[in-house]
């Protein structure tokens, strides 16, 4: 799976470029501007420097509030970049858990014993068929159903083989139980 | 003509049946008897049972489920007088 992309290192310079516009505007240019006040006011006067000083400052404010304005407008875009490529990443990882978790909404199986009933339908007499091995088939096929609508897979799949092992020994014991006493029989004459 | 004395488990078949009027599946009637009847056998019983007319089984034509349809069972009235012959029996045997 792909690696969510890291752009904190991105936002760190325009980070620390904005404290720094923040701290020179605070401290350092509050610095030069009383140094530029006191050269202007000895070559213009007091008012003179302070009518110079005044439109220093909104010039300076404006420049330095368009410089904060272009640091926050490539920090919101970075942020952008990061929003979608965390939506990106969100997506593939969302993708991801729907095809890990997501099953067939129907599901066409067999259900236990269709051939063994359909073999023994024709090996075993009609009778015999309807009465002993039917119903055992039609118990599996009930406790099948009920376990694999209960979600309980691995106990549907032991119901399946618990079906052969029961069914196929008593068929066969069945059968060679028949076949002896129809020998007994026609040994004895009966 | 079949053996008409019944067997222990069909005497307990006799008389799981006569507690349930309503009858019973076969799946529930190997499940009550707490281990006696298999699954594999006990239609075998049933079925003998019924040749000797102690219990009648009705197969519905549609099933309870999607597969094969299950028989019910209920027991008949030769079968509620042969369990009360085998517990009068039983009776007497123990007071003697």
């Amino acid at each position: 799976m792909k690696r969510r992309p890291d752009y904190s290192r991105d936002l760190e310079p325009l980070a620390a470029e904005l404290e720094a516009v923040r701290i020179r505007s605070e401290r350092t240019l509050k610095q030069e501007a009383e140094r530029l006040f006191e050269r202007l006011k000895a070559e213009r006067g007091e008012l003179g420097a302070r009518a110079e000083m005044q439109r220093l400052a909104e010039l300076t404010a404006a420049e330095s509030a368009k410089r904060i304005d272009e640091l926050k407008t490539a920090q919101r875009e970075v942020e952008l970049e990061l929003k979608a490529g965390m939506t990106v990443y969100g997506r593939k990882r969302y993708l991801y858990h729907v095809f890990l978790t997501t099953k067939p909404s129907t599901t066409i199986v067999r259900l236990p014993g269709e051939r063994l009933g359909h073999a023994l339908s024709i090996l075993l007499t009609r009778r015999a068929y309807q009465k002993t091995v039917a119903p055992v088939i039609a118990d599996a096929q009930y406790e099948y159903l009920g376990a694999v609508s209960a979600g309980r897979d691995l106990h549907a799949r032991w119901i399946r083989v618990r079906l052969y092992l029961i069914v196929w020994p008593g068929w066969v014991y069945g059968f060679f139980a028949s076949l002896i006493r129809r020998i007994i029989g026609a040994g004895t004459g009966g | 003509m079949p053996n008409s004395f019944p067997s222990d488990k069909e005497l307990l078949i006799l008389g799981l049946l006569r507690d349930e009027p309503a009858g019973m599946y076969g799946l529930e009637l190997v499940a009550a008897s707490n281990g006696t009847l298999k699954r594999g056998t006990v239609y075998v019983t049933l079925t003998r049972m019924e040749d000797k007319g102690f219990i009648k089984s009705r197969v519905p034509k549609k099933g309870d489920h999607a597969g094969l349809p299950r028989p019910h069972y209920t027991i008949a009235a030769p079968g509620l007088r042969c369990l009360d012959a085998a517990q009068m029996m039983s009776m007497r045997m123990v007071r003697a």
